[in-house]
């Protein structure tokens, strides 16, 4: 029994000398650069003592926690590696989706490298390694270190099932974006100054980009907790928004270009800027939103 | 919900242009007519090729900037015309890693404030203890670098005291506009007596986490003087914008309107944002300048 007990304390003591805290196993080294076994850690209210105000964007993805981490090497710039577990699949996809910019990776369920910087998501975490400057030594390293940390994740999580209800014809996949806050909808699409699509931390948004010929069409899909959430979003959107249009569902904008909306269930569905009406109405029949979904 | 709710579609219908004049110069030129000086200085030699500073180069530089500022030629009299011997002086610096206020600015305005006659143990320098160390000073100094700001369109000068704040946060909502309130409390209204913005390596574009990227850092080896915080970062503002447009090759909007600025003297009569009512002094190194 003692013995056990010796064994128990052992095994608690390497786990606490290793990262206790953190959720999967992070390597203490990589080509060469080292990570001394602590990470500083933050949750959604002191995010801000960490990045600044930027910590407003990773709570509006309802962000559990993020573990900052760093790995140094003589003589090399330092790498910063940043855990965020976002609490669900959907919004570390959706954090993923809010900045795309570099070339695909092939790490994780999603991912982009750029200017010293890795980033990607799997399962419930979002992951950015940083360089404070770029070298073939340190995209390497970050790289690698990527592709371990990945690798260290068991399990892969289930992006948004709202990307399965958009038609594939014309869609800019790279430029999806996930949403649940207007904040977040207004950085990408400004839509209005205030909340007309009676947003949550519950709702969630896909915003996607279409092309069609030159034109660049927008198509929105809401979907509320409860069908009475929906039903409030199409009254305000429809007032504030489609005003003339109101009782038809479409209006042909100050841009001469159409918005269409359409109410399923507790599902809103929006196309801006459709280059005719007949093309609005088209993409919002074209959307795969089961009869399932619509009476769920 | 009101109708009255501004949507994509009116913004549709006003070109931004237009919505933005009706907002801002002709107003307020004739509201409120003040006038304000920016001096910039620039030097080649300011960096070295590893982005290292030099000293002697900086200190030339900060001494035209405050003696063109103040208005002498002498520049410790010049930084005497700032401070008394008497006062309680604090350096409200800039900690951001990536871009910190450099530790060789900090020592030479500390150089500087002790040949004006204050001694070196009234000096403070802090940026996240601001609250609380610098509080207490009679004088404030505020210094850091220029650079986009996810939450606030730029980091420049006025944003630099909201580490006076109890909660800094409550600043974000609408583009941290009311930024310029930080300087009605107590231990900040009344107090600064020289505000630098330094553009020595501006970050022009940021992304991820920490808003960091190296490839839109720049070498513009230059800094701003003012006594005024707002014409300072106006002057900031134009020069990231300018950047932007030389490198994107065309107009990429901020991803935050730096409203903040504006706001700064239509809402709190902080200073002057009008870039055509700022009197912009320009010293030294001109090749690149990109702004005039």
């Amino acid at each position: 029994m003692w013995l056990l007990g010796c064994v128990i304390t052992l095994m608690m003591a390497n786990v606490q000398g290793q990262p206790s805290e953190l959720p999967f196993s992070v390597p203490r080294e990589v080509n060469g650069w080292q990570w001394h076994g602590k990470c500083d850690t933050y949750d959604s209210q002191t995010i801000f003592d960490y990045i600044d105000g930027i910590g407003e964007i990773y709570r509006a993805y309802n962000m559990r926690r993020v573990w900052a981490c760093r790995y140094e090497k003589a003589d090399s710039p330092t790498l910063t590696l940043d855990i965020f577990d976002m609490g669900t699949a959907e919004d570390a996809f959706g954090i993923f989706s809010f900045e795309r910019d570099g070339e695909d990776a092939g790490i994780g369920q999603g991912s982009d490298y750029g200017g010293g910087m890795l980033r990607f998501w799997k399962d419930r975490y979002f992951v950015v390694i940083t360089a404070q400057e770029e070298s073939n030594e340190a995209r390497n390293a970050i790289l690698q270190l990527g592709r371990q940390l990945a690798a260290g994740i068991p399990r892969t999580g289930k992006p948004p099932e709202l990307l399965q209800f958009l038609p594939a014809e014309g869609l800019q996949r790279e430029r999806i974006l996930f949403f649940r806050h207007p904040m977040i909808l207004n950085r990408h699409f400004f839509v209005a100054e205030k909340d007309i699509l009676n947003l949550s931390p519950k709702t969630e948004g896909v915003l996607a980009t279409y092309l069609s010929g030159k034109a660049k069409v927008r198509l929105m899909l809401v979907r509320y907790p409860a069908e009475a959430d929906a039903v409030r979003a199409w009254n305000t959107f429809s007032q504030a928004y489609l005003r003339e249009g109101r009782q038809k569902g479409v209006v042909q904008t100050e841009n001469k270009k159409w918005t269409a909306a359409r109410r399923q269930g507790r599902t809103l569905a929006i196309v801006f800027d459709a280059p005719s009406q007949r093309q609005a109405q088209q993409m919002l029949q074209s959307l795969r939103i089961t009869q399932q979904e619509v009476s769920r | 919900m009101s109708e009255l709710v501004l949507t994509r579609r009116d913004l549709l219908k006003a070109t931004a242009g237009a919505a933005v004049a009706a907002l801002t110069p002709e107003v307020l030129a004739q509201e409120r007519p003040k006038r304000a000086k920016v001096v910039l200085v620039r030097h080649k030699d300011v960096l070295d090729t590893q982005g290292k500073i030099h000293e002697n180069v900086l200190m030339e530089m900060l001494d035209a900037a405050v003696t063109e500022l103040v208005g002498v030629k002498n520049p410790i009299e010049a930084w005497k015309r700032l401070v008394k011997p008497s006062d309680l002086v604090g350096v409200k610096s800039n900690v951001w890693n990536p871009l910190p206020t450099p530790k060789e600015v900090e020592q030479a305005i500390r150089k500087r404030l002790m040949d004006a006659g204050v001694r070196e143990e009234n000096i403070r320098i802090d940026d996240r203890g601001a609250r609380s160390t610098l509080a207490p000073c009679t004088a404030l100094i505020n210094v850091r670098p220029v650079r986009t700001h996810w939450w606030s369109g730029i980091g420049g000068c006025i944003k630099n005291y909201i580490m006076f704040t109890e909660n800094p946060a409550s600043y974000h909502p609408d583009a941290c506009s009311s930024l310029a309130k930080v300087w009605e409390l107590p231990a900040v209204k009344g107090k600064t007596r020289l505000n630098i913005l330094l553009a020595l390596t501006p970050l022009f574009h940021g992304r991820g986490p920490h808003h960091w990227d190296p490839r839109y850092v720049w070498q513009y080896k230059g800094l701003f003087v003012s006594y005024d915080p707002v014409a300072v970062d106006a002057m900031g503002l134009r020069l990231i914008q300018a950047k932007r447009r030389q490198h994107f090759g065309e107009d990429v909007a901020l991803e935050t309107p730096p409203t903040h600025i504006r706001d700064a003297e239509v809402k709190y009569g902080l200073g002057v944002s009008d870039p055509r009512r700022i009197d912009l002094v320009k010293l030294g190194w001109k090749e690149d300048i990109l702004i005039s």
